[in-house]
């Protein structure tokens, strides 16, 4: 199991704080209303077995996916349910007209909105810690949640904990006019990551702070 | 440069606020920083000690930085009060403007805080 | 759309960047100049037969190619432009190298475009820029099929970072035409709008018909063509209901014009109000809960679905019953006491007949042996009482008369009218009452329908009236038929003295004179009994006439007698 120090999570928080902060406001401007993001939580958990959101595994969730590969790998997803999902595209548009699910424009939208909000995250870390990060190009996939991301080994089996992935889940709140819609955002990635990124986060704060 | 000045930081995150003290520690040498990690304890702290400068987190547990920014106005008008954050929208720089406040976006570097309290310092001189 | 390039292009990119050594850029201003760039080496991972093609084809791919594809260096400069640019932007290649997408559109290209530069060139990512959250990103003429309703092509935009080498990066832009599927996405939105707006319509008119068959009076039922019944309103439900009559469903299913191979058994008697056969339906329901209802049903039918159903409507009709029962009881109060009225009439001048019969002899006894050997006083006395019991006489006669067209009445039957009139003529005639040739009448009287003895008796009354009332030198009665739709109009009219017409009404009723007895004979009991035949018929009797214009009496007597 990795351990972080208090310092080191809360320096990714804030990281991924900033990140968002910048989405809300460049979808703001480009939807012209006022998007409000927040994150009231992040948790760091080996499993995703572990993770409150498989609360409801059968549920179906949207997910938008991007890649990384850089100092550290892994995916970042930005995940809704799916109804959820479809009411945050339709309060974005602003469209009145329901459809029983997301249109092929909606569904672009969707990327974008996640494109938008991954990239800030993984773009302030990397801003951040002056290493460039590359990305894929988001992918859209609608499954349900046990599907999404299947736990690395079947259960019973010994895990090593270099093959497990670490997973570092946000749940992120969007407000937008009265109402609030809730997702998450999950980065996973490989330990080997994970302690490349502490290194980074490490070196970083013995710099700034001399 | 004046005499030494002292500043509040108001930050539920830790990291945000190791990492302002040190850009005005080693920018402006003498200063006193103070922290506090929520509104509560900003709120005593400014009642028991004199600050020139607030700088304040807009998205914090409790009251935000708007609301506290706000109080810290009318009870010590003579303070510069400034919010910090990463809620970089067109609305909430309106609203800090309209309460008399600063704005600072994050991430805080080095030169940002340092251009921000040199330019403030010479406009009291 | 769906589809992202989870390798990232970036890679591959990178390799073939490296190898060729040189920037996009250059190869365009190459093949510009005719001159063809360095040849593209194999990527290291993958098979030989893979070979990249080489660097012409790729250009020309890529200047080909049916979307927008922008190249932009880290300083933010231009260096590739394809042909497809060239056309929807309307800036040649050649034109737009080394300038900033700024410069070449102006400043009005939305920030998200920027960041997305931005970020592209200085942290690596790639982003996508879809045509839903941004408005027209970049101004482009859309294809001429579009203008009139898109004023800027939609697009679908790409960024992702290309690495020439470890340490230049260009960001690659490719723009997709996707105006078809916005105009398409709109079309759809417009009309799943109409069709949300027409459920809506429809639920709300479902909802005021469901309201309207609650809140009807009547009961309302509905029977599949299996004779199955369902209640369909609150009424009918309350009657079909535990708390209802436990036999009604029985009794519709028996009403229902066909209802299945096994008819239900014929409910009691007591149940069904009217005949069956005779149009109106009246039932009796007895619900478990309390008074009787008598219930008129009406049924009426729709075809829905390739089926026959029956609707059945059943209308509580206790008030009316009531009603009906009360106008009953009056009519027959009312026959009652006109029975009894003619009993004493008749009993009346019945009895009254005897003594005056009495007082009437002994007085032409007196007149015939003492007229002369008494003074002339004594004879004018005598006289005077003669007369009267003579005309009472006939007073009492006619009263009898009149009590007995109620009593004595005969079946109607069909009644020629010419034979009625020569009947008529020939007793005048005897009377001596009628010159010959006075009764003028028109010729193919029809035939109607009466009591003949009776319809003699009205028309002799009314021949001889018009005589009696006339000059009798001149004297002309016409007799005239016309016929209606209903009726036949029989017209009795005479060039006699007229009756003011003040009194055209009550000249029909009983022992009204118009004249001193002396002017003209008769008991005034006339016409009242040609009134009375005339409703005994059915009919109605009228009189057109004025002070010295002479008379026309109108008789008319329905053809059809339904109800005696």
């Amino acid at each position: 199991m990795i351990d972080l120090s208090d310092l080191e999570r809360d320096t990714i928080t804030e990281l991924i704080n900033i990140g968002v902060g910048r989405a809300a406001a460049s979808l703001s401007e480009m939807v012209d209303q006022s998007v409000e993001l927040t994150v009231p939580s992040i948790s760091f958990v080996q499993r995703f077995s572990d993770a409150n959101l498989i609360a409801a595994p059968g549920e179906v969730v949207s997910a938008v996916t991007q890649s990384f590969n850089g100092p550290f790998n892994g995916d970042a997803l930005l995940v809704f349910p799916e109804k959820r999902s479809l009411e945050l595209v339709r309060r974005l548009l602003q469209v009145d007209v329901p459809l029983d699910s997301l249109g092929d424009l909606e569904q672009e939208a969707l990327m974008e909105v996640g494109n938008i909000i991954l990239n800030a995250c993984l773009g302030s870390i990397s801003n951040i810690l002056g290493h460039p990060i590359n990305c894929s190009m988001p992918i859209f996939r609608k499954c349900e949640t046990r599907n999404l991301m299947p736990d690395a080994c079947p259960p019973g089996t010994s895990e090593t904990e270099t093959t497990a992935p670490f997973l570092l889940i946000l749940h992120v709140q969007f407000m937008l006019r009265e109402n609030d819609i809730d997702g998450y955002v999950l980065f996973v990635m490989d330990l080997d990551s994970i302690q490349t990124l502490k290194r980074m986060v490490n070196r970083y704060l013995e710099n700034a702070l001399g | 440069m004046s005499h030494p000045r002292s500043v509040l930081l108001v930050d539920d995150s830790k990291f945000a606020r190791l990492l302002i003290k040190a850009f005005i520690e080693s920018g402006f040498p003498g200063w006193s920083v103070d922290e506090a990690a929520e509104a509560n304890s900003a709120q005593q702290k400014a009642d028991s000690s004199r600050y020139d400068y607030f700088v304040i987190d807009f998205n914090m547990p409790g009251k935000n930085g708007l609301e506290l920014g706000a109080d810290i106005r009318r009870q010590h008008p003579d303070a510069t009060v400034a919010l910090l954050t990463a809620n970089i929208q067109q609305d909430i720089q309106n609203q800090a403007e309209a309460l008399g406040m600063d704005f600072i976006a994050k991430p805080p570097t080095q030169e940002k805080i340092t251009a921000y309290f040199s330019a403030k310092e010479a406009a009291h001189d | 759309m769906s589809d992202g390039n989870k390798d990232g292009p970036a890679n591959i990119n990178r390799s073939s960047a490296k190898d060729s050594g040189t920037v996009l850029h250059d190869i365009a201003a190459s093949s510009q100049s005719g001159t063809p760039p360095a040849p593209v080496q194999t990527t290291s991972g993958r098979p030989a037969s893979y070979a990249l093609p080489d660097a012409n084809l790729s250009l020309a791919l890529l200047e080909n190619s049916d979307v927008g594809i922008i190249a932009i260096r880290r300083d933010g400069t231009i260096c590739f432009w394809n042909s497809w640019m060239e056309q929807t932007a309307g800036f040649k290649a050649a034109d737009v190298f080394g300038k900033t997408l700024n410069d070449v559109f102006g400043t009005a290209l939305p920030n998200r475009l920027h960041t997305a530069i931005d970020d592209c060139l200085s942290l690596g990512m790639p982003a996508m820029i879809s045509p839903s959250l941004n408005k027209s990103v970049l101004p482009l003429r859309p294809q001429s099929q579009f203008a009139q309703k898109f004023p800027q092509m939609q697009q679908s935009i790409r960024i992702q970072p290309v690495s020439l080498s470890d340490e230049d990066v260009i960001c690659a832009i490719t723009v997709r035409d996707v105006t078809l599927a916005v105009q398409r996405d709109q079309l759809l939105r417009r009309q799943a709008a109409e069709l949300a707006e027409l459920v809506t319509k429809t639920r709300r008119s479902e909802d005021r018909t469901r309201a309207i068959l609650q809140n009807t009076i009547d009961a309302i039922l509905v029977a599949s063509e299996d004779g199955n019944l369902e209640p369909l309103n609150a009424r009918a439900q309350e009657l079909c209901g535990p708390q209802g009559d436990p036999e009604i469903k029985n009794i519709i299913q028996f009403l229902l014009p066909d209802c299945g191979n096994n008819p239900p058994p014929k409910p009691p008697s007591d149940r069904l109000l009217t005949d069956l056969g005779t149009g109106v339906i009246e039932i009796l329901a007895c619900p478990a809960n309390g008074h009787n209802i008598p219930l008129e049903v009406a049924i009426s039918h729709f075809t829905a679905y390739g089926r026959y159903h029956y609707i059945i409507t059943l209308r509580d009709i206790s008030q009316r019953k009531r009603h009906e029962l009360e106008i009953q009881n009056t009519m027959q109060e009312l026959e009652n006491s006109n029975a009894e009225l003619e009993q004493f009439a008749y009993a009346a001048s019945h009895d009254l007949q005897e003594p005056l019969r009495m007082v009437s002899s002994y007085t032409q006894l007196l007149a015939r042996r003492y007229r002369g050997q008494l003074d002339d006083t004594a004879d004018e006395f005598i006289h005077y009482a003669v007369d009267g019991t003579q005309r009472m006489q006939r007073m009492i006669d006619d009263l009898l008369t009149l009590s007995r067209v109620g009593r004595h009445g005969k079946p109607f039957q069909p009644v020629p009218l010419t034979g009625l009139f020569d009947a008529i003529e020939a007793n005048l005639k005897r009377a001596e009452a009628a010159p010959a040739g006075n009764v003028i009448r028109q010729p193919g009287l029809p035939v109607v329908t009466g009591d003949p003895s009776q319809l003699l008796q009205l028309f002799q009354n009314l021949v001889s009236n018009g005589l009696k009332y006339s000059d009798p030198t001149h004297a002309e009665v016409h007799i005239s038929a016309r016929e209606f739709d209903s009726f036949w109009r029989i017209s009795v009219s005479d060039n006699g003295i007229g009756i003011d017409p003040q009194y055209h009404a009550s000249i029909f009723e009983i022992f009204k004179r118009l004249h001193g007895y002396g002017d003209y004979a008769g008991t005034g009991i006339g016409l009242a009994l040609c009134k009375k035949i005339v409703e005994r018929h059915g009919g109605n009797i009228h009189v057109e006439s004025a002070l010295g214009e002479g008379s026309t009496f109108h008789v008319d007597l329905p053809k059809e007698h339904n109800v005696l």
